[in-house]
């Protein structure tokens, strides 16, 4: 084997691993179709599913659009520096140098993201990100099912997935964000860099959405709406998990010319212990939320994603056992959040903010508590709590719930937001698509919440097949 | 301090030195991993016993059904006392031998009854047939309904 040819063996399994992991983390999205299409109603079931579909769309397309750019021109911004873009001097040297040339493979017009023989690896990172933003979003669906319109729908998508989501990862998963830099932030699982934006953005959200019709009754005490196909919902979360493997195996980054394996902060690890630790942090928050929602299914079978997400940011960081306790205790309380949640008068579906809001916090500020005091190279700050949690406050409340709660409070203001009552009862696969999910079977929206007004019986109805 | 290097080089070293082992938190301290692997076997030892405990409530009780299971349980049991007492009250009147109507109504009586008997006594029924006053009340009534009871 020549050099050359040893050379590109490196590219290529550099290549073929971030595209295989990126392949196998589209199983989350067959898992949140899944999920998402079993916890609505059977009324909703191909409206949410549509929904879901529609995310890839949305914000792969809005991702390559300026996603990409985002990520490499915001990580100086604002304290190490400006926004890096066409604007920026092509003579700059250093930092601002080194981002420069990042930033100029991620416009979409660059010759870096079509096929270049001498660009192997800028488009495989492309299509890894560009799926991690695809499900940021998808965590919003979840929480939003059976009364959002498309559009107000798919206007959130892309502020969460291609804006918000993709300035935090550019400030706190990024070797030159100023989390890092500045405060040793350190959050290999996007704990809070991407699930608790998500989680709070979903929160911010469903404050200005409301309740499902019927979800509480007129003391405004919570009503259980069952979902439809529990089996389908769990096999969906179990294609969830798979997924995660990927997503975790992802964010190692191993490229040719390296002698190890490292975080995207520069830092050792090894892919075998984010196989081990993964495993033991979704056994444990099964586990954890078994027993903190005494036996509640759905939540038991949520419980292995708030495990997951638990200990992402230190997944790299701790051993199994310390992975166990904090997954089991993130998951643990994870229903109580919940519930608490509905307490409020906030009608999250899925429970997206308990899973992903709080146990993204949880993750990220455990970095700060049980691996504080680690090195992260050289000139850059030990992490340690105070800047785990200037990093977890700026994702979760000005990345995540203030554009959340701001976006959606003007769609409102402009009635583009929710559907109409009558849509709501008669359901959003009729409302929306003239169809039915389960069109031999008969519906009965009075069960689910409210009697059918006249004004919904002028809906078409399917003709019955047998 | 959680981190396992005591200095940045020794940190350094992982990647292009001559640091070797473990690197995660607590590697120089092993104690602390092995009070945090403890707890964990605590957890699953907990978690095995509350799969014991941890069950949906079951359903609450249908009251139609314990009311008819109440009736019937009560039926039978004053069809069982009328059947009983019916002789003896005969002969302390004196007045022999029953007239075979009566008799025969609670014969036919008793092959209906029993089959349904056993029904409220599995079911719910058990539970208001503690009360004597009840049962006593309601026997008298029965069997003073089946005396009076028309000839077919």
């Amino acid at each position: 084997m020549t050099p050359e040819s040893q050379e590109f063996l490196a590219t290529f399994v550099s290549e073929s691993y971030y595209y295989w992991a990126s392949v196998f983390m589209l199983l989350i999205h067959v898992g949140f179709l899944a999920y998402e299409g079993g916890a609505s109603r059977a009324k909703n079931v191909l409206a949410t599913m549509v929904k879901n579909l529609l995310t890839l769309s949305i914000v792969g397309l809005t991702f390559f659009f300026f996603g990409w750019w985002v990520y490499n021109a915001f990580p100086l911004f604002p304290l190490t520096g400006g926004v890096v873009g066409p604007w920026t001097d092509p003579a700059s040297e250093g930092v601002a140098g080194e981002v420069l040339g990042l930033v100029q493979a991620s416009y979409p017009w660059s010759p870096a993201l079509g096929p270049n023989v001498a660009d192997n690896l800028t488009g495989v990172f492309f299509f890894a990100f560009a799926l991690f933003a695809m499900t940021t979003a998808s965590i919003l669906s979840g929480a939003v099912i059976e009364r959002i319109k498309v559009g107000a729908y798919a206007i959130l998508a892309i502020v969460l997935g291609s804006f918000t989501w993709v300035v935090a990862a550019a400030w706190g998963w990024n070797p030159y964000g100023w989390f890092l830099t500045n405060f040793g932030y350190h959050d290999f699982g996007c704990s809070a860099v991407l699930h608790g934006v998500a989680g709070f953005f979903a929160l911010g959200v469903l404050i200005n959405l409301g309740p499902r019709i019927g979800k509480f009754d007129a003391q405004g005490k919570p009503r259980t709406i069952l979902p439809h196909n529990l089996p389908l919902t769990m096999v969906g979360l179990m294609l969830i998990f798979v997924g995660f493997y990927a997503f975790l195996a992802a964010c190692v980054i191993f490229v040719p010319g390296q002698t190890a394996e490292i975080t995207i902060y520069g830092t050792p690890m090894t892919l075998a212990s984010i196989g081990v630790n993964t495993t033991m942090a979704l056994c444990a928050g099964i586990v954890g939320a078994y027993i903190g929602s005494k036996a509640d299914p759905f939540y038991t079978i949520s419980g292995g994603l708030a495990g997951i997400i638990s200990v992402g940011a230190g997944l790299d960081l701790y051993s199994p056992a310390v992975v166990i306790l904090i997954a089991f205790i993130g998951a643990y309380t994870m229903p109580f959040v919940g519930a608490a949640v509905e307490k409020a008068g906030i009608d999250d579906a899925v429970g997206a903010f308990a899973v992903h809001g709080y146990c993204g916090v949880i993750g990220a500020m455990a970095v700060g508590v049980m691996a504080t005091g680690y090195p992260q190279g050289d000139g850059i700050p030990l992490t340690g709590f105070i800047g785990q949690l200037v990093g977890t406050v700026v994702c979760t409340i000005i990345l995540g719930f203030i554009p959340g709660y701001g976006v959606s409070f003007v769609l409102k203001k402009l009635g583009m937001l929710r559907v109409s009552r009558e849509e709501e009862i008669a359901g959003l696969d009729l409302a929306e698509y003239g169809l039915e999910g389960y069109p031999e079977y008969p519906i009965r929206p009075e069960v689910n919440g409210a009697p059918i007004p006249a004004a919904t019986r002028s809906v078409p109805q399917p003709s019955v097949s047998m | 301090m959680s981190s396992p290097f005591s200095t940045l080089e020794e940190f350094n070293g992982v990647l292009d030195g001559p640091t070797e082992g473990a690197i995660y938190t607590f590697a120089d301290a092993p104690i602390f991993n092995n009070i945090a692997l403890l707890a964990s076997v605590g957890i699953f030892i907990w978690f095995i016993a509350k799969t014991y405990s941890d069950h949906t409530h079951p359903l609450p009780m249908d009251n139609t059904l314990n009311k008819l299971s109440t009736f019937i349980v009560v039926s039978l049991l004053s069809l069982v006392a009328f059947s009983q007492e019916r002789p003896q009250r005969f002969e302390q009147q004196g007045l022999g031998t029953p007239p075979e109507n009566i008799v025969h109504s609670s014969r036919r009586a008793a092959p209906l009854g029993a089959p349904l008997g056993l029904l409220g006594m599995m079911g719910v029924g058990m539970q208001t047939a503690g009360s004597a006053v009840f049962r006593k009340s309601r026997k008298r009534k029965k069997a003073r309904s089946l005396r009076h009871r028309p000839k077919r």
